[in-house]
C-alpha cells in the first residue's frame, strides 16, 4: 500500500491522474516461502496497449529493475510470475489495468476429478489500475510494473524470515 | 464548441468499449459438478461509486443470467468474487471488471513435495470498459451481465 502511494505521489507530481484499487496481496500463509525460481510470463499486449505506448520489451525491463537483489531469480519453471495488462484510450488518454500473479500449475483434487485435474494456483496476486496522458502512458505502466514487483519481493522476504526463524 | 460538444457526446455515446475478455476457461470441464458458490464482492472505492457502480445494481444484472443454471450461489467452499475498480474523470468513467471462481485449499506442490495453502483457479475472466459518468453504472451492470452469461455458457459446456 506504501508502494502505491509513493507511486501516487510521484505520478501526481509527473502530472499523471492516476488512482488505484490494489488488490490485496496475500502472505498469510506463507505461500512464498521457498519459491526460489520463478518464470516471467507476460499476457500477450492488445492493439490498444500498444497504442498507449506500453511495450513487451519494457514491461519485462521493469520486473527485471523491480528484481534487482531479489532473494529468488526469474529464471525459473516451477512457478510463474504472470503479468497482465490490458489498455484502452479515450482521446488523449489511456487507461490500463495491470495484474501480477505469483502461480503454480500442477495437478489437483476437483469435485468430478477425485484423482486430480491440472489447475491454477495463485500463491500471490496484486494489481493496480491506472490513467495517464497517452504519449507517457507506457513509462508510467512500466512504474507499476516495477512497484507490484518490489511489493511482491517485501512478502516474499516476510514469508521467507518467518521460515528462517520457525 | 458546440460541435465539438455534439462530436464528444457521439465519442463518449460509442466509448462502451470492452477490449479484451480475457478467455475464459473449460479446458478439462473444471466447472463440472460445482453447484454452490457463494457469491462475494470486493469492495467499491469512491470512484465506483461517483460512476454509479454499486453491488446492488450488479448483483441483480447478475442474477438474472445466473438462473439459467441450476447453481446456488449461497455459500460454499468456492467463491465467486466479482472485482470491480474505477477511475472517475469528468468525462468519463474506467472500470476494470473481473471475476474469478476459486477456493483456498491446501496444494502439494508436485516440484518440491511441500503442501501450502492457495488459491485455486477454476473459471475466471474479465474485461476494462469506459464510458459516460452518466451511463456507467448501467454499462458495468450490462457488463457484468455478460460476464456471468460466460460463466453460464462454459457450466453449461461443461455439466451438459
Amino acid at each position: 500500500m506504501n508502494c502505491f502511494k509513493n507511486f501516487c505521489a510521484v505520478a501526481i507530481a509527473g502530472l499523471v491522474f492516476c488512482t488505484a484499487n490494489n488488490v490485496s496481496a496475500q502472505t498469510r500463509h506463507g505461500t512464498l516461502r521457498d519459491v526460489a525460481n520463478l518464470n516471467v510470463a507476460l499476457e500477450p499486449l492488445d492493439a490498444d496497449a500498444h497504442g498507449c505506448g506500453v511495450s513487451e520489451l519494457e514491461l519485462n525491463n521493469a520486473v527485471q529493475v523491480g528484481a534487482v537483489n531479489a532473494g529468488f531469480a526469474l529464471d525459473g519453471y516451477d512457478y510463474e510470475l504472470y503479468l497482465r495488462v490490458s489498455s484502452m484510450s479515450a482521446e488523449s488518454l489511456c487507461f490500463s489495468s495491470v495484474d501480477m500473479e505469483v502461480r503454480y500449475n500442477g495437478k489437483l483434487k476437483l469435485p468430478a476429478y477425485p484423482r486430480g485435474n491440472t489447475v491454477r494456483a495463485v500463491l500471490w496476486s496484486n494489481g493496480n489500475i491506472v490513467i495517464s496522458p497517452r504519449n507517457q502512458h507506457g513509462g508510467d505502466i512500466a512504474a507499476v510494473v516495477t512497484s507490484l514487483v518490489k511489493g511482491l519481493i517485501a512478502d516474499w522476504i516476510k514469508d521467507n524470515s518467518v521460515h528462517k526463524a520457525g | 464548441m458546440t460541435i465539438f460538444r455534439a462530436r464528444f457526446v457521439l465519442f463518449l455515446a460509442a466509448l462502451l468499449i470492452a477490449p479484451s475478455f480475457a478467455g475464459a476457461q473449460t479446458i478439462d470441464n473444471k466447472l463440472k459438478g460445482v453447484k454452490k458458490l457463494a457469491l462475494t464482492f470486493e469492495p467499491f472505492d469512491a470512484d465506483s461509486i461517483k460512476c454509479g457502480v454499486g453491488e446492488g445494481l450488479l448483483a441483480s444484472a447478475m442474477e438474472r443470467e445466473a438462473k439459467a443454471i441450476p447453481v446456488k450461489f449461497d455459500g460454499s467452499v468456492y467463491i465467486f468474487q466479482v472485482r470491480v475498480a474505477t477511475l472517475a474523470q469528468p468525462a468519463i468513467c474506467f472500470t476494470s471488471a473481473d471475476i474469478s471462481v476459486y477456493r483456498f485449499e491446501e496444494v502439494r506442490l508436485s516440484g518440491d513435495k511441500r503442501d501450502l495453502h492457495a488459491k485455486v483457479i477454476i473459471w475466471e475472466n474479465g474485461t476494462i470498459l469506459g464510458s459516460s459518468p452518466k451511463t456507467h453504472g448501467r454499462d458495468v451492470a450490462r457488463t457484468m451481465a455478460d460476464l456471468m452469461k460466460a460463466f453460464v455458457n462454459d457450466w453449461r459446456k461443461d455439466n451438459g
